[in-house]
């Protein structure tokens, strides 16, 4: 494996089991499952941004908890800094490496407790993972930790309950916690998506400034591609359970190649009235539930559709450098 | 003419803390066939403006002041059965959050023809037959009229409350925040269904949003609001040409786009004031790079600027020679 890849997933697949009891399991003759995660390939360079863009229900947030080992995968593995998080069974070897990761969550409403004033969320984990030897030393780390997120004025901010915080704070507590114990690798699934417009661009910014000052590899989960556009090197498109294309975020968006990817950006409105708005091709919409097709899961809903789009499913293949697309059409193969 | 003219509204939530000032003195005029936006951020005074318009505002809220003309009508003066007129009628609501706005226990065809059959001199059948060219209308096949609103999906259910709206062919419609809840490729069907619908009915629309590129693409005026206060007032292209209030400016370009050139994105500093206690003065004076000593003592008028545009800031002109 080159050095200079920080996570490596593949072929990972997370299948949700649909039967809902053990009687129903033994009695059906076929299981049913939601294939949230269907068979997925990425690789995540030291110090990128990647984004995973896509709609509700496209996998994104689940890729995120399985690299992060929130879930077991299915099947396939993930690779980080060469070790195989799916088979390493050692209790302080899975700590050291929970330790580089760390997630941000969508929710700074639900993430922290409204028990809890903003210097226990911070300092917890540093007692917990023994960083630090007294009181002093912990509430000097918690100071400083703020004061990178610019949760300022500490002295007033400090004895504060999270409620008494405003979303963008809150967000910044939650952001702490993630930097907290120097993690190498943050995935951060939809940090704006709740904040208001305001207050959205003061946290990306602010994540922007974090992979500068830290060199902090971090994949970003968004459905939002102008967010994306904004934040990420490289993206991946996800729809039902696969990724579509992937590349580079500039290619991606101005030379998207896969039809989802066209529907995709041509339904973002624009904020500018001189820009017209742009026919979008695709019909219907993503099929919610246990979705089984033999074919590309995309043509029912593909203009382009032909008869060997429904036999069999096409992979991902490199058509200019970096950029892969999964789709023989765009592929030039037919 | 202007099917709806309002004067100095001024709505509050009087709550046990204190009144939370959600629309302070704000004015406007929609005229026939236009499509007036108004956008800003959560919290300041947006959909109270709708609910204050249908007089169905929630405990504690209270119109203090202000006149709201209706075709020439005060809505503030009418009692509940002219008001039960109007609603559906004259002025009807799309509401935010379809799932939450449609009964689960009934049949959508139900709940579309309810109002017709109150509001128009029909039989039960045309109500439920009116209903299904509603939906078709809106792009749902008829016999989806059977069906109950947790057998839709989310775009569906939305469709299903546009063509709610346009049950009883209202005069104006006021869309709050019409796509939010909803992904990308489906709240573009849906934004292109609302404008369609705007051509062919001749409608006009009230579309409240936080989503400024939502009104750039749908709207013809666009109202920014900002603490309460109708800040910048103009036609969407000269709004997004030249914007003269500095919040306006800021929440232009805090916008991430797909198109054009990738740029910095510029954070407005601070957080929107508490509404109970809002600066008496300029309300944006505490997170504006412009602010100045007069914004701190007094507060700027809604001013014209030119033709069609308005805008509340002492410091417009020096914005608009520093371009």
């Amino acid at each position: 494996m080159e050095s200079n890849t920080l996570v490596k997933v593949q072929n990972l697949k997370k299948w949700f089991d649909l039967s809902s009891s053990f009687v129903e399991s033994i009695l059906s003759r076929e299981q049913r499952y939601v294939k949230a995660v269907d068979g997925i390939t990425f690789d995540i360079k030291k110090g990128e941004i990647f984004g995973l863009v896509g709609e509700s229900g496209c996998g994104k947030t689940t890729t995120g908890r399985l690299i992060m080992g929130a879930t077991k995968p299915t099947e396939g593995r993930v690779l980080f800094d060469g070790v195989d998080l799916t088979t390493i069974k050692e209790r302080e070897e899975v700590k050291k490496l929970a330790l580089k990761r760390q997630m941000i969550f969508q929710d700074p409403y639900a993430y922290l407790s409204p028990w809890l004033t903003v210097k226990d969320p911070l300092a917890d984990p540093l007692r917990i993972h023994e960083l630090v030897s007294n009181k002093d030393e912990e509430l000097e780390k918690v100071i400083e930790i703020m004061e990178t997120v610019d949760l300022t004025p500490v002295e007033m901010l400090l004895p504060k309950y999270a409620y008494e915080l405003s979303g963008g704070q809150r967000q910044r507590v939650v952001i702490a916690r993630a930097l907290l114990l120097n993690p190498s690798f943050i995935v951060a699934d939809e940090p704006v998506s709740m904040l208001d417009v305001s207050i959205r661009v003061g946290i990306l910014n602010l994540l922007l400034e974090m992979r500068k000052n830290f060199s902090i590899t971090s994949l970003f989960i968004t459905h939002d591609i102008a967010v994306s556009r904004y934040m990420c090197d490289r993206i991946g498109v996800m729809y039902l359970g696969k990724i579509v294309e992937s590349g580079p975020t500039d290619t991606i968006i101005n030379e998207p190649l896969h039809p989802y990817t066209q529907a995709l950006l041509s339904a973002v409105p624009v904020p500018d009235p001189n820009i017209g708005r742009s026919e979008i091709p695709i019909k219907g919409r993503i099929p919610t539930f246990a979705y089984d097709f033999p074919g590309c899961r995309f043509s029912p809903r593909c203009p382009y559709s032909q008869d060997h789009c429904e036999r069999g499913e096409s992979e991902l293949i490199e058509v200019s450098k970096d950029h892969f697309v999964a789709c023989p059409r765009a592929q030039g193969s037919v | 003419m202007e099917l709806l003219d309002v004067k100095d509204l001024r709505t509050h939530y009087l709550t046990p803390f204190g009144a939370v000032k959600a629309i302070d003195g704000i004015s406007f005029k929609l005229k026939k066939g236009v499509s007036l936006g108004f956008a800003g951020e959560s919290g300041c005074g947006k959909t109270t403006v709708a609910l204050s318009i249908m007089r169905i505002l929630p405990y504690p809220g209270k119109i203090l002041s202000g006149e709201m003309l209706f075709k020439g009508t005060d809505i503030m003066k009418m009692n509940e059965e002219e008001l039960r007129q109007i609603r559906w009628k004259g002025i009807s609501t799309v509401f935010q959050g379809a799932m939450a706005s449609l009964n689960p226990l009934f049949k959508v065809g139900r709940q579309i023809a309810d109002p017709i059959m109150i509001h128009e001199d029909v039989t039960k059948e045309e109500a439920y037959s009116r209903a299904k060219e509603l939906l078709d209308l809106v792009g749902i096949e008829a016999i989806r009229a059977d069906n109950y609103p947790w057998e839709l999906s989310g775009g569906m259910r939305q469709r299903v409350m546009i063509a709610m709206g346009l049950a009883c062919n209202p005069d104006v419609i006021i869309a709050d925040e019409p796509t939010t809840a909803l992904d990308v490729i489906v709240a573009h069907q849906v934004m292109e269904l609302i404008r369609d619908l705007r051509e062919k009915l001749d409608l006009s629309m009230m579309l409240i949003t936080h989503d400024i590129s939502v009104i750039a693409q749908t709207c013809d005026e666009l109202a920014i609001m900002y603490a309460g206060k109708i800040v910048e007032l103009s036609t969407v292209s000269s709004m997004f040409e030249s914007p003269l209030h500095p919040y306006t400016e800021a929440l232009i370009s805090s916008f991430p786009n797909i198109k054009g050139e990738k740029r910095q994105l510029k954070s407005i500093v601070g957080n929107p004031p508490d509404l109970i206690n809002p600066p008496l003065d300029c309300k944006f004076n505490p997170r504006c790079p412009y602010a100045q000593d007069i914004c701190r003592s007094e507060e700027p008028s809604l001013d014209k600027t030119g033709d069609n545009h308005s805008v509340a800031c002492h410091f417009w002109e020096d914005i608009l020679a520093k371009r």
